[in-house]
């Protein structure tokens, strides 16, 4: 059907009748999402809510601390291969595994191809919010879309200063954050794939990554 | 899929429900489970109350306004890259999908969850043209694979039990599954994955659209809806024409409240906002961008008293507290959608003989109102539609219910009514009460030897 | 001392005359004086309810204009479905058969009307005994169109002896629904059993609740079950215990 026929059908409708048993009501304005938790820092709410929705969610302030991080997770999910997203967190690390001595291989993300066949996949977020655990990313920095998806370990690195109160400080601030217009896909992904469907009991990892990393990078 | 409705009538399904002990079993605990975490999520708020008034405003505002909203939708998916099409019907948007997936030379397609395509009968249309198209929600990829229908709006193979479904991967599966959840996942990821690797097309839903940027929102935990939008060349996203909203700001709103609806989720694992089709640079997601916007009868529903329907953000919140949907399931209701809001849609989405007397599936009992993000006055809207049943109704029940009012609009007839109803209910057998009462409650009877309440009254007894 | 205009509802008056005379014996016994608005008939909610509004409008303007001419404090009404009817929906019913008039006058009526239990639990505690442990039934146009929660559990609360049992089910529809009862007599009494087998687990002597039709209805079952349990309406508890 043609645009303006199908746009005239619904505007020809008219309002509807206002004499209903619950009318509707006008709002001055739109109230912003109000939580019970503290989220008066960030940066611990973000790790506390992220460890609690099933990611393993941690501070990373050393270079140690980060060997420490990627021995553990190679260990506890026998990761043998990764692939490096484009994000500019994933920096921190580029350089072990370029002069070997990063404990398991890496390669760079140029499809979904590559994305497809590793243990790990390690990525840069824009940003975590820490009222619900969510890391933000999006394809035109990671340079794609799947390195956070296809592998079924995801390792998400984000800067302390990038932590987030809420959604609302994206969401209400889209022109800030996304100034040149906003991505192709822009994700929120909050602790590892999940679903019920099966008898009403949690399984983890149908689709997404069943295991999600996070490094917050200190200063 | 098909049509339930066709050949059956409610009682009947709500009797096979009801003789399913299995299902019942299963009913009674999803509804448990997930009404109990839609407390605690709706609970983690402080202003959890206001955000549903402010829902159902953001809710009004768009619908009152719908031409233009989706006006400025469509003007900026385009200026992204997408293209729009309008479909006035499900055989239109059908056909399509189809046009999308026989350009892209597809064989196969992988779908995410999306009411909206099985109200459209896409699965047929496709197979009918030897493409396979596949259902990658777990939940629905288990459905299909039993040749059944979705019995929960978000939950859709809530009926079925992990033993259940080891015996339907049983089937497909080369070795032998156990019932263990994470084993059967596991195998669904495997099978599922390759599917999604080699379709060329890739079929959503959409929760929202955004029109002030030309973005669609989908939701989902299991990341199915992230698979499907960014492997396959091409995406088509299927949007019910009244599942959008104006701004960003609206949208915040929206995400805090469907996810603790639905599941008691602080937010769903994945939010996925597409806006366009992939940009130069980016090593993966689709080269082709296509937005359906479905009327379907929606338009019909728009300007009446049951305009408000359309507010609805397909949560689930409501089936999950009905206590007629705890009793007879999603199959109960014969449709798509089902619950309060089928019974509600379904009629109105559907030629009236064909809906049948969904309107009755409902003791009014308003637990749906309440438990709605968006405030959906529900029982005002059965109402409405019992009300528009009754014009058409026959002659027999409006002559029953005009004797009715003749005798109780006055005060001795009633009087008279009364007592000659107390008399019966002393002396009746069991076997001459009305069938639908008798049949599984012993009839009232006043006690016998005790006069009238009213001349017990007049008698100035104590 | 008020003066206290009873509807009795067509329940009442049909099937549980018990109920009205122990309603009566309550406010009598809190000290007020009961009338009864002679030519009130019925609340109206069954067609209504049926989708069968000019109907429902006639029978309920006949009870619109005795309570409205009658001369009492207040209206008291034994069931929280019939208050409901008479205080939420009546407006709704009369403006859409086009009576406009007729709905004002039962808006400026509303607040002169008050279920049972509500009026009771206004009056403040009254000391009695009632040595027995029980389960409240919340029905369902009570409890979330009229918001009465609180007082059938408080004056529960205030008789001594009396326990009142946690009971998960406790405002799940029991299923009645008016003629839903009838016309889908599989789903309501699916629903009662539901209800039932939850009421069980609290091990209660008594179901007791508000609305004498719900109360009709589960009676109704327990009784084809075979189940002893006792059904009152807390009228009659009131009435045993005061």
């Amino acid at each position: 059907m043609e645009r303006e026929a199908f746009l005239e059908q619904i505007r020809l409708k008219g309002p509807a009748p206002e004499n209903l048993p619950h009318p509707l009501r006008e709002m001055a304005e739109i109230p912003l999402v109000r939580y019970v938790r503290d989220l008066s820092d960030p940066v611990s709410a973000f790790i506390e809510v992220a460890n609690e929705i099933g990611a393993n969610a941690r501070l990373i302030s050393s270079a140690d601390e980060m060997t420490e991080m990627l021995d553990q997770l190679r260990d506890a999910h026998d990761v043998k291969t990764a692939v490096l997203s484009k994000d500019p967190e994933v920096d921190v690390i580029r350089r072990r595994f370029a002069s070997g001595t990063a404990s398991f291989q890496a390669v760079e993300f140029d499809s979904f191809v590559a994305a497809s066949s590793v243990d790990l996949g390690v990525t840069g977020a824009a940003f975590g919010v820490a009222a619900t655990g969510s890391l933000v990313m999006y394809p035109n920095r990671a340079g794609g879309r799947s390195s956070s998806l296809l592998p079924p370990v995801h390792l998400a690195l984000v800067d302390e200063k990038n932590i987030l109160r809420d959604s609302s400080e994206v969401f209400r601030k889209m022109g800030e954050r996304f100034p040149d217009g906003l991505p192709s896909q822009l994700i929120f992904a909050s602790g590892p794939s999940r679903s019920g469907d099966i008898g009403g009991v949690l399984t983890v990892g149908v689709h997404g990554p069943g295991h999600v990393w996070i490094g917050v990078l200190k200063d | 899929m098909k049509d339930l409705l066709e050949g059956t009538t409610l009682r009947q399904r709500a009797r096979a429900a009801i003789a399913d002990e299995h299902l019942s079993e299963a009913l009674e605990q999803a509804s448990d489970r997930l009404t109990n975490l839609k407390l605690i999520g709706s609970s983690a708020l402080e202003n959890y109350e206001e955000l549903r008034d402010a829902g159902r405003y953001i809710r009004g505002r768009v619908i009152a306004n719908l031409s233009q909203v989706l006006g400025k939708l469509t003007d900026n998916v385009e200026a992204s890259g997408g293209k729009v099409f309008f479909a006035s019907d499900g055989a239109e948007a059908a056909e399509y999908v189809s046009r999308v997936a026989v350009n892209a030379g597809a064989r196969t397609v992988v779908k995410s969850k999306s009411m909206a395509s099985e109200e459209i009968h896409l699965n047929d249309a496709l197979e009918n043209l030897d493409i396979e198209a596949v259902e990658t929600d777990l939940g629905e990829w288990i459905i299909q694979l039993a040749h059944q229908t979705p019995s929960h709006i978000i939950a859709p193979a809530i009926h079925l039990t992990a033993q259940d479904v080891s015996d339907i991967f049983n089937k497909i599966s080369e070795g032998d599954l156990s019932d263990v959840p994470s084993e059967l996942c596991a195998f669904a990821r495997e099978q599922l994955r390759q599917k999604f690797l080699e379709s060329d097309v890739g079929v959503s839903g959409v929760n929202f659209g955004i029109a002030e940027t030309g973005t669609i929102a989908i939701v989902t935990n299991e990341g199915n809806g992230r698979l499907v939008t960014s492997l396959p060349r091409v995406h088509v996203a299927i949007m019910g024409m009244e599942r959008v909203v104006e701004t960003w700001e609206q949208f915040d709103v929206m995400l805090a409240l469907l996810p603790r609806a639905a599941t008691g989720q602080q937010i769903t694992t994945y939010v996925n906002m597409v806006t366009g089709p992939r940009r130069p640079g980016e090593a993966d997601g689709p080269d082709e961008f296509h937005l359906v916007i479905l009327d379907n009868g929606r338009s019909d529903i728009l300007g009446t008293e049951f305009q408000e329907i359309l507010h609805c953000i397909r949560c689930g919140a409501c089936l999950n507290v009905c206590p007629v949907f705890r009793q007879i399931g999603g199959h109960g209701y014969g449709w798509v959608y089902s619950g309060p809001v089928g019974a509600v849609l379904t009629p109105l989405l559907n030629r009236a003989e064909e809906a049948g007397e969904l309107q009755d599936a409902s003791s009014l009992c308003g637990a749906c109102w309440e438990a709605c993000p968006v405030k959906i006055p529900l029982q005002d809207l059965l109402l409405g539609l019992r009300r528009k049943k009754a014009e058409d109704a026959g002659g027999i029940q409006k002559a029953m219910w005009r004797g009715w009012a003749a005798a109780w609009s006055r005060p001795r007839a009633y009087k008279e009514s009364v007592r000659s109803a107390a008399t019966m209910s002393k002396i009746v057998p069991e076997q001459f009460a009305p069938k639908g009462w008798r049949a599984g409650r012993k009839i009232p009877r006043a006690p016998k030897g005790t006069p009238s309440f009213r001349s017990w009254f007049e008698s100035g007894e104590k | 001392m008020l003066r206290v205009g009873l509807l009795p509802t067509c329940v009442v008056d049909s099937v549980a005359p018990q109920v009205g005379v122990a309603v009566v014996r309550v406010l009598r016994k809190m000290g007020h004086e009961v009338t009864i608005p002679k030519t009130a008939t019925c609340c109206g909610q069954p067609a209504w309810n049926s989708g069968f509004a000019e109907e429902s409008a006639s029978v309920a303007k006949t009870t619109l204009e005795a309570l409205e001419n009658h001369k009492s404090d207040v209206i008291v009404v034994p069931a929280g479905s019939c208050a409901t009817m008479i205080k939420v929906f009546w407006q709704e019913l009369f403006e859409v058969v086009g009576d406009h008039d007729a709905s004002h006058r039962a808006q400026r009526l509303a607040p002169r009307v008050r279920e049972f239990s509500e009026f009771v639990a206004s009056r403040g505690v009254m000391p009695g005994k009632y040595p027995h442990r029980v389960a409240y039934h919340h029905s369902c146009h009570m409890l979330r169109e009229l918001g009465i929660k609180e007082q059938p559990e408080k004056i529960l609360g205030g008789l001594d002896g009396c326990t009142r049992a946690e009971w998960l089910a406790d405002e799940r529809c029991c299923g009645f629904g008016g003629m839903f009862s009838i016309k889908q007599p599989e789903m309501s009494v699916a629903m009662a059993d539901d209800k039932i087998e939850s009421l069980k687990e609290t091990q209660s002597e008594a179901l007791i609740g508000c609305d004498q039709s719900c109360l009709m209805h589960l009676e109704g079952r327990l009784r084809r079950r075979g189940e002893s349990i006792q059904v009152k309406h807390l009228a009659e508890v009131l009435e045993e215990a005061l």
